[in-house]
């Protein structure tokens, strides 16, 4: 379970360009759950999304997840916790083209004693069940546009968390790529996982696994709409 | 804290470099520079001091030479007999020896005479009749000298005197012996007309070591016109030509350039744009500071010992197989004095910590600073496309 209550986010305070990203947000998302943020551009999608993945924390305000105030947590804790329980799908994918498929997976376990032959294992049943196993030895930069997606919900996955993360998962995808991205959450969803989505695409919040959408403009929630 | 999840980082940080050869290797390649330099004057500097030590522990206790008219002449015997007088002396030794000129070569060689060629740490071979010498390998080598040759020197008759070559000093200590030659004592007398009754100096052996500097005074007293040298004296002199500290000295304004020269190269390289979205990736993903910063030092670690070892290795090779060639006309103007002069192997321990600590040291600084403040991104930094 997700909880925000009254969740600030100021950037650059009590300077010239102070940003209120998010402002005055409460919100719930149950577990098993796929939450969509919606809202324009500059309306504190991706803010909100951070506080909620544990990548930043509030200027005022509470996160509850998986029952603990993340809030609160000093860094080294929050970083751990993040490990656990959150995988994030980033906007640009994020990542590293030096590195093989298979070691851009196993990048979040490599600060833990688990060690490479059984992080390996994961990374490649991960890779199998997104039908990616024939490329894990590739560099990163010989993938196209949607094997280097599946590569990062597999990275997201190595941890096995519960609670998926993503900022705008098909801007960079055609039709049907972004089909087969929803079919994969589609997946989690039934494993019990809890999903966040931020985006504007009408193909993701108009698909029937969302279960609630929370509507933002210029930092606010403005409307929930529960199917 | 488990020993797996630094296992993972390291090998996680060794792999990464593998991936990026082209940016590392000309970090390699200048700090190996650095090293190799830093090492090539250290590891001089310890074989001209170990040179220096070897010189002296072949040198007598005390010294004594006579003073006339303010320059060295020849000592009578009395004085000899005068010192052995002295409580403590255990042995007086009268020296002949003398400088010689050889016109052909254009060179100046020392003979020096001694009892017995026998009791030397040479090989001889062949009749050790009177005319038998022993020659440095210098010699050997200009006249084209082997054993069983004949020499012909010039006495200070201008009489010709024919020898024969029973032994070659080899190169072990190259200061001491490539310019000498070696001949009974009496044939040395000869040659040079010492009359009988006097010697060129003294050599002075002492009992006890603790000893030394009285009884030096005790002949300066009894002797007023001989000019007395201590082992110690001399020692104090090679420290000032070849002192270990102007060497550490030297070997540490080099580094201190060297380092700043890589820092400033460094930081106009600086961290990329890419390193720093590395790193806020590596943080969104669940990686604290603390294991960014072990990874990256991991990674300067590894660069580091990798030009470590290179650069000693290449010091070496420069300094004893090629005799520093790139070295000897920056240092010092004993090149000029011993243009044959041999570098003799001579590396300790400490040196190469001393190498270590003033060029690893500054590097990993250099390395490890600028990430540490990288790794201090905040995560969310990867959320937005920096
Ligand atoms: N690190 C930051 N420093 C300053 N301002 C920031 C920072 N991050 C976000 N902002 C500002 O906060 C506001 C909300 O940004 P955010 O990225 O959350 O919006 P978004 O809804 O994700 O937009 P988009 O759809 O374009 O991704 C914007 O005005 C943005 O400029
Ligand atoms: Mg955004």
């Amino acid at each position: 379970m997700i909880r925000c209550e009254h969740v600030t986010k100021v950037f650059n305070k009590g300077r010239a360009n102070e940003v209120v990203a998010v402002r005055d947000v409460s919100l719930e998302i149950a577990e098993g759950k796929v939450a969509v943020l919606r809202g324009p551009s500059g309306s504190g999608k991706t803010t909100l999304l951070s506080l909620i993945a544990c990548v930043a924390r509030p200027t005022s305000g509470r996160v509850f997840v998986s029952g603990k105030e993340v809030s609160k947590l000093p860094e080294n804790f929050l970083t751990s916790f993040r490990r656990e329980h959150v995988g994030i799908i980033f906007q640009q994918f994020n990542l590293i083209p030096e590195l093989s498929v298979l070691d851009n997976v196993t990048l979040p376990l490599v600060p833990t004693p688990i060690p490479p032959r059984e992080s390996r294992k994961r990374a490649l049943e991960l890779l199998r069940r997104l039908g990616m196993e024939k490329r894990s030895s590739f560099k990163v930069r010989e993938l196209s546009g949607g094997e280097q997606q599946r590569v990062a919900i597999a990275r997201a996955m190595i941890a096995n968390p519960r609670i998926i993360v993503a900022d705008e998962p098909t801007a960079h995808l055609d039709t049907k790529l972004a089909e087969e991205f929803l079919d994969i959450m589609r997946s989690l969803k039934q494993e019990g996982r809890t999903i966040v989505i931020a985006t504007h695409d009408p193909l993701v919040y108009e698909h029937e696994i969302v279960d609630v959408i929370f509507d933002m403009r210029d930092g606010m929630l403005v409307g929930v709409e529960r199917r | 804290m488990s020993l797996e999840k630094h296992r993972n980082l390291l090998d996680y940080a060794v792999s990464f470099l593998l991936r990026r050869k082209g940016k590392n290797f000309a970090t390699v390649l200048v700090f190996t520079l650095v090293v190799f330099t830093l090492a090539s004057v250290v590891m001089m500097m310890g074989s001209l001091k170990q040179e220096a030590r070897e010189t002296l522990s072949l040198a007598p206790d005390i010294t004594v030479q006579k003073i006339i008219a303010g320059r060295q002449g020849l000592v009578p015997l009395e004085y000899a007999t005068a010192i052995e007088e002295i409580r403590g002396v255990s042995r007086v030794e009268p020296r002949i020896w003398g400088y010689y000129y050889d016109a052909e070569e254009d060179a100046t060689y020392t003979i020096i005479g001694v009892e017995s060629l026998t009791g030397l740490p040479f090989e001889v071979r062949g009749n050790l009749s009177e005319s038998a010498v022993i020659v440095g390998e210098a010699i050997a080598r200009e006249k084209r000298l082997r054993i069983g040759d004949r020499l012909i020197l010039r006495d200070h008759r201008g009489e010709y005197v024919k020898f024969r070559v029973v032994g070659i000093f080899s190169s072990r200590s190259a200061l001491q012996s490539a310019d000498i030659i070696v001949m009974p004592r009496s044939e040395a007398r000869k040659f040079f007309g010492i009359p009988k009754e006097y010697s060129n100096d003294l050599a002075v052996y002492v009992a006890n070591p603790a000893e030394l500097s009285n009884i030096a005074i005790k002949i300066s007293q009894k002797l007023p016109d001989a000019r007395v040298l201590t082992k110690q004296q001399i020692r104090e002199t090679y420290d000032a030509i070849f002192g270990w500290r102007s060497g550490v000295f030297l070997a540490a304004i080099l580094g201190a350039i060297l380092a700043f020269a890589i820092l400033v190269w460094d930081r106009a390289s600086g961290l990329t744009a890419e390193e720093k979205k590395e790193i806020g990736i590596l943080k969104a993903l669940g990686w604290s500071t603390g294991d960014v910063l072990e990874m990256r030092t991991f990674e300067g670690v590894v660069l580091a010992l990798n030009s470590y070892l290179a650069g000693v290795l290449l010091a070496y090779l420069h300094v004893f197989y090629l005799g520093a060639p790139l070295l000897k006309p920056v240092l010092l103007g004993w090149s000029t004095l011993y243009p044959e002069f041999e570098l003799m192997p001579a590396v300790t321990f400490e040196d190469l910590i001393l190498i270590f600590v003033i060029s690893v040291v500054p590097f990993l600084a250099a390395i490890v600073v600028p990430s540490w403040r990288a790794s201090t991104i905040d995560p969310d930094e990867a959320m937005r496309g920096i």
